[in-house]
């Protein structure tokens, strides 16, 4: 009895242990996310108090809901396709072949997705406006214009997701179909399109999301002919305070999100996602490379393009090159404005640090939790429910989450209105699926048995963890702190919400400048979106030189 | 010495280990040979405490292990593809035990040129393991466990992920090894070559149990049944019409009930010679 109550004891302790590193992320995303988003539902759903479904229902029969959800989905449905379209060839190409300046092509690649979309909203619409480059094709202001955003944006995210599964993929079972007398569209057709499918599946399931919960772009390019569902929210609480009405969006959005993350975790899930990580070496271009290279080179193109019209946008003023919109980052435009865009700046970096540090304490828990060998059925249950739970916030739009701060937090025993961590706590939690999602495959792929050899060689179970899971996860896990410093130097939907007003953060400052008329305030938010896009770029490009080939999916 | 008795392990409900009574004496070297599947690596596992016990108990020296988690059990365990620390050169993991300990930076150094020297990889310290041949990284794996200097070895299938001739060579350096330094030890295996080459004991392992238990020498001349003869040559015992269609090859006179048992001349290693019983 003694014996079997020892070891029944020293088990009991390590579960006690990991229960309690587990209960400690629940609690945060329970308290900051649940809560909120759950008190923006109750403010929607029992008005008066009294649960009324009646008022949702009503909601989701107007046209203009029926307009929104429509618009919504069509226009991710096509941005998806068209980012898919694009990115394979570049993700071949990128991942797959050697050439000169390569690393800087896959960086420069990447830029768009890590811009706020503040940023890529006003560089789309700098570029077709009827001044700008592309002007004479008439596109400003109509769906296209936001397609275009949507694409800009997302492309990166194939590239990188495909790529990288590309660049592991292993060169022989190709070679083997060849020699059986494949050509090589049939070898692309039968062996390696279906072992990039998972991939390409996730990462268009993942840009649908991206697209359908967009906020900044379609803000930015829609004006006031078209609304998603996202941007519909922020009318109705902001504007109309149709609670009722946010909270029905909200929930549809919820109920969907929720659906497609369940359908992507099943797609995408693996029988054993331990890895010997194998790169296999990139070859120099053939002749029968060039239609991919072609696309590439014209995605590189169509990305500069932007980004080209918003620099160029921020030195002219009147037909004259001029530094003056420069000049007056240091000060406030037209007098408009008591703070100052390098304010700001500092506002935006110095809480962009403290949702990093959030973030990846969080996403380590999460990471650590998510991928520990579980021994009993239920226990296995367990982990893909927490799994799931912990990539709620990728789902929920990002004004609700902005929203249900203001309105949940706001009273003891959580009073945090005044706070200045209650910025940098909703972007960490908007931040946190990234986080997650980069250390995951990182932490999933390392064989178990490494940790055993350890133990067996006499190592505690924190020494066994600093030799393995340390060894392999700080590259990751300095990417990641760059990818949450970005999304959170970007994040506009929920800090649009709750910053104060007194110190708001650079894209706030510049959707601000964008609604306030006048040649110098427009000029003046393209010098600042100049600004962030470098500040971003600069942290994106040191991230790229810490990735660790064969890993980084989202 | 190490004592196992009524050991059982369970998977979701599934009986991967079944009652299992063994003991490895100091010094002893026992090999538990069965085929794939048949629940030995699991036995090598509940030994290193890395698989909980449905029931029975696992001791060393009389003492019962339940409460004594892996790493302070002593128990060096090598895995059958090494599993070496990638990012580790060679010295580093074959030093990795001596290193925790706290050991004199100096002294783990000598010790690990010396056990790598043992293996026949003088020279290779400063090497990162994914530049080392299959063969090579195994014998680092024997050098990083040996170094830890463990009251037990447990060898899962150490050799098996080998080409069949570095086997031959790597199962007698093995033994030379480990007799040099007494070392007790506990190795699985379905390879019978490498328990017969390696070991002093056998213990025979079939769905989960123990069927037969001795010196190498006994289980190789009195297998306990047909299924364990069989087992232990690949097909070298007949009865029934193979045995009369033989007998009739061999113009000897047909006998009722007769088995024949091709046995292999010399230790149990396949020499091409041997003899008809």
């Amino acid at each position: 009895m003694v014996r079997h109550h020892l070891a029944l004891s020293a088990r009991n302790a390590r579960r006690g242990a990991y229960v309690a590193l587990a209960l400690v992320p629940v609690a945060v995303v329970a308290v900051f996310f649940v809560l909120p988003v759950g008190a923006m539902l109750h403010r929607g759903l029992w008005p008066e108090g009294d649960f009324a479904p009646g008022a949702v229902l009503d909601v989701l029969r107007r046209p203009r809901t029926g307009r929104v959800l429509w618009f919504t989905l069509w226009t991710s449905t096509v941005a998806t396709a068209a980012s898919v379209a694009l990115g394979l060839p570049a993700a071949y190409v990128l991942h797959r072949l050697r050439f000169p300046g390569r690393a800087v092509v896959r960086a420069a690649l990447l830029v768009p997705f890590v811009l706020p979309t503040v940023v890529v909203g006003l560089a789309v619409r700098e570029l077709i406006a009827p001044s700008g480059i592309l002007g004479f094709l008439g596109l400003d202001g109509t769906a296209v214009a936001i397609l275009i955003g949507l694409v800009f944006f997302n492309v990166a995210v194939v590239i990188r997701t495909v790529g990288v599964a590309w660049e592991s993929l292993d060169r022989r079972p190709g070679e083997a179909a060849a020699a059986l007398g494949a050509t090589p569209w049939q070898v692309f057709r039968t062996v390696t399109f279906p072992a990039l499918r998972p991939a390409i599946v996730s990462a268009a399931s993942v840009v649908f999301l991206f697209c359908a919960t967009a906020f900044g772009v379609v803000l930015v390019l829609g004006g006031v002919r078209y609304s998603s569902v996202e941007t519909e929210i922020y009318l109705l609480t902001a504007d109309l305070l149709d609670l009722p009405a946010a909270a029905a969006l909200s929930l549809v959005q919820m109920v969907a999100v929720v659906l497609l993350l369940i359908v992507v975790g099943r797609l995408r899930s693996v029988p054993d996602p331990t890895v010997r990580r194998s790169v296999a070496a990139p070859t120099r271009p053939r002749p029968r490379d060039v239609p991919a290279i072609a696309v590439t080179a014209a995605t590189l193109a169509a990305v500069a393009l932007p980004i080209a019209a918003l620099v160029v946008g921020s030195v002219r003023r009147d037909g004259h090159w001029t530094l003056d919109h420069y000049r007056a980052l240091g000060g406030s435009a037209d007098g408009l404005f008591e703070i100052s865009v390098v304010d700001a700046l500092s506002a935006s970096l110095r809480i962009a640090v403290d949702a990093t540090w959030m973030s990846l304490l969080l996403g380590l828990v999460v990471a650590f939790v998510v991928t520990r060998k579980v021994r009993s059925r239920a226990g296995r249950r367990a982990r893909t429910v927490l799994d799931g739970f912990f990539m709620l916030p990728l789902g929920v739009s990002a004004v609700t989450l902005g929203f249900g701060f203001l309105i949940a937090l706001d009273q003891p025993p959580i009073d945090l209105r005044s706070s200045p961590l209650l910025v940098p706590i909703a972007q960490a939690l908007v931040a946190l699926p990234i986080v997650v999602r980069t250390l995951v495959p990182v932490l999933a792929g390392i064989d178990d048995r490494q940790r055993q050899a350890a133990a067996s060689l006499g190592a505690g179970p924190l020494r066994a963890i600093a030799t393995v899971d340390l060894a392999v996860v700080w590259r990751p896990l300095l990417a990641a702190a760059g990818f949450a410093f970005a999304v959170s130097l970007g994040e506009f939907g929920a800090t649009s919400f709750i910053v104060r007003p007194a110190e708001p953060t650079l894209p706030v400052v510049i959707y601000r400048l964008l609604g306030h008329p006048g040649p110098l305030n427009y000029g003046t938010a393209l010098a600042a979106s100049v600004v962030l896009a470098v500040v971003t770029a600069g942290v994106i490009l040191v991230v790229e030189r810490l990735r660790v080939p064969g890993t980084g999916a989202w | 010495m190490l004592e196992l008795s009524d050991v059982s392990v369970r998977f979701d409900g599934t009986l991967a280990v079944d009652d299992v009574d063994l003991a490895v004496a100091d010094g002893d070297v026992l090999a538990v040979l069965g085929p794939s599947g048949c629940g030995k690596s699991t036995l090598l596992r509940a030994v290193a405490g890395l698989e909980p016990l449905a029931t029975g108990r696992v001791a060393w020296d009389g003492a019962d292990l339940a409460g004594t988690p892996t790493h302070r059990r002593g128990f060096a365990l090598m895995f059958q593809d090494g599993q070496l620390f990638d990012h580790l050169t060679v010295a580093r993991n074959v030093g990795y035990a001596r290193r925790l300990r706290g050991d004199d930076r100096r002294a783990v150094r000598a010790r690990v040129d010396e056990l790598l020297e043992l293996v026949g990889l003088g020279g290779y310290a400063d090497r990162l393991p994914r530049t080392l041949s299959g063969g090579e990284r195994q014998r680092v794996a024997l050098a990083r466990s040996l170094a830890a200097e463990p009251r037990l070895l447990l060898l899962d299938e150490p050799l098996s992920a080998l080409d069949a001739e570095l086997r031959v060579r790597l199962a007698a350096d093995l033994r030379r090894i480990l007799t040099a330094a007494r070392t007790t030890a506990l190795l699985v295996t379905h390879d019978q070559d490498e328990a017969f080459s390696v070991a002093d004991r056998v213990a025979l392992m079939r769905a989960g149990r123990v069927v037969q238990e001795g010196p190498v020498a006994d289980v190789w001349r009195a297998p306990v049944d047909a299924e364990a003869r069989d087992f232990l040559g690949h097909r070298r015992s007949y009865d029934g019409a193979d045995a009369a269609r033989i007998l009739a090859a061999a113009g000897l006179p047909a006998e009722p009930d007769v088995t024949i048992v091709v046995r292999p001349a010399g230790g149990g290693r396949d020499s091409g010679a041997g003899t008809v019983s």
